[in-house]
């Protein structure tokens, strides 16, 4: 056998001709010469392919320059990747340099209290009055989506079990998210930007369509178009802004912030409920469920922690659980247990 | 972007690429051979969908794995009677080492960020221009302050570590040295 097998000398001749192909003087001559090549053995189109695919993948190396200066390549070990998520002190951090930034918890968001059921009909709105300020309250329960058009122009698209509250009358258009998850579609008004205040942070757009989510202590922002600001007086990166553009995603959640960015067919994954579906792609059982559960009132309980992280794909109505239970049951291991108030799925 | 049947098999054969390359170097007696065989397996399923994509490309793509070595087997003089045992038992396991076992996306992201830690300097370099900034070969070279052929080479030598790392990295989890305990688990 030759010191380099057949496999490797095809994958380097399959690597040179990917190179070569994005030089500058790539013309029609060697454009042919590399299908000669590709249509000479499977064994060579496999190879490049290969490369190909690699090459698409690697694009998640974006989310580690989310953010970074461009024209600089960060340094060697700074992604966090090691033995463990590395911790930084706060002072220490340049903006969002990393993907995942751990600071200090922030105590529990004072909930507010609302008192009675505001949320009762499809979509409820209720003319709230608290110091001087006139908040007119949406809210969708269980297992409804529904939009709501705002006087200025924009819409707001809430998911099930949400509820916002709007006050267009000050300088600002502000609006709180008090919990659950909308898609805002923001009327252009540079005078008057538009801010959506989560738990702690404040996210401001002049123009442009994003998605905020609260759940519990977790909070999550993505941006579909344009660019919006996230800050707050004990946002994470303490006196900094962070700008998020298209496809950005930021969790916080425990006083840990991930960032993300999404390619095209993740955003429209993530955006898919308000059509009423959830579409998955490799996402851990646990989450898929924790999505269906949205919509439910009595929630599907995963009884053994093995099987969480099974892989799942597939496009769902969001209302629609008993379909993704069936298949569940064809293609995995998996047992659904139900009676009249549980469903529980196991390990078969 | 890739498309149809190439698509195809970087969605569902490429993905298992670790787990059949640790396999093979399990049950194959020489380790050297590993690559090779891999290329070979590839052919035999590539042109095999050609004609119709198998329903579950994961277990064709073992069943060809191990089709091949029996081929490979038949021919050679010699055959060592536990490598046909391990051949034969790894059956009953594809189905169960998968899919929980798959390292979740950002284990994924932790294993491209490292391979990519691994370049040299200027490698790593144009890899980053390239992929992450956008950047074309030429635009790469000039912010890096050098000629185009300066930097040849670079492009395909993080392109092969990369595609390593995306498709072929260990992943301790589903590493088949746990065998045993996955046998144990099945028989609970």
């Amino acid at each position: 056998m030759s010191p380099n097998s057949k496999a490797e000398d095809i994958e380097a001749a399959a690597a040179a001709w990917f190179e070569r192909r994005e030089w500058s003087d790539w013309g029609p001559a060697a454009q042919e010469a590399l299908e000669a090549w590709l249509s000479a053995s499977t064994a060579h189109r496999i190879a490049f392919v290969r490369l190909e695919a690699a090459w698409e993948r690697a694009e998640r190396l974006k989310a580690l320059g989310a953010g970074a200066p461009p024209g600089r390549v960060p340094a060697r070990a700074s992604f966090g990747f090691g033995e463990e998520i590395f911790a930084v002190p706060q002072s220490e951090l340049p903006p969002m340099a990393s993907a995942v930034i751990r600071g200090k918890g922030w105590p529990r968001q004072l909930q507010w209290v609302l008192g009675v059921a505001s949320v009762v009909a499809v979509l409820a709105l209720v003319v709230w009055y608290q110091s001087g300020v006139r908040w007119q309250i949406y809210g969708t329960p269980v297992g409804t989506i529904a939009p709501v058009a705002l006087a200025d122009g924009s819409t707001i698209t809430l998911d099930s079990n949400t509820r916002i509250r709007v006050d267009l009358e000050a300088d600002e258009r502000l609006v709180r998210l008090d919990r659950g998850k909308a898609l805002f579609e923001v009327a252009k008004d540079p005078t008057r930007p538009l801010v959506v205040e989560v738990g702690n942070e404040r996210v401001t757009a002049v123009g442009t369509e994003f998605l905020v989510q609260r759940d519990a202590d977790e909070i999550t922002v993505l941006v579909k178009e344009g660019r919006v600001r996230m800050a707050g007086n004990r946002h994470l990166l303490k006196n900094t802004a962070t700008e998020l553009a298209a496809g950005d995603r930021i969790s916080t959640h425990g006083g840990e912030m991930t960032v993300e960015r999404l390619d095209v067919n993740d955003l429209e994954r993530a955006l898919s409920w308000r059509e009423g579906y959830l579409e998955f792609h490799e996402t851990p059982l646990r989450e898929v469920v924790a999505e269906f559960n949205r919509y439910r009132v009595q929630k599907i309980e995963i009884d053994d922690p093995r099987i969480n992280s099974i892989r799942i794909g597939g496009r769902f109505r969001c209302t629609d659980a008993n379909a993704f239970l069936a298949l569940l049951q064809q293609g995995f291991p998996v047992v659904v247990t139900r009676d009249e108030n549980y469903v529980g799925l196991r390990r078969r | 972007m890739l498309q149809g049947l190439d698509q195809w098999f970087a969605m569902e054969v490429l993905p298992h690429e670790g787990l059949l390359r640790r396999y093979l170097l399990r049950v194959w007696r020489n380790p050297s051979e590993v690559a090779d065989l891999i290329q070979e397996v590839y052919v035999r399923v590539y042109e095999r969908a050609r004609d119709q994509r198998p329903l579950k490309p994961k277990a064709f793509l073992f069943a060809t794995a191990r089709n091949l070595m029996t081929d490979e087997l038949r021919r050679s003089p010699v055959v060592s009677i536990d490598t046909v045992q391990e051949i034969e038992g790894f059956d009953a396991m594809v189905d169960d080492l998968s899919p929980e076992r798959r390292v979740s996306a950002r284990q994924d992201l932790g294993r491209l960020a490292n391979a990519f830690d691994l370049l040299s300097d200027k490698c790593r370099d144009v890899i980053w221009f390239r992929r992450v900034e956008g950047l074309s070969q030429r635009e790469t070279a000039d912010r890096m302050g050098l000629a185009e052929d300066a930097i040849e080479s670079q492009l395909a030598r993080g392109i092969r570590t990369l595609a390593r790392a995306v498709f072929g990295a260990a992943n301790k989890r589903d590493s088949l040295s746990s065998k045993a305990r996955i046998r144990h688990e099945s028989e609970q």
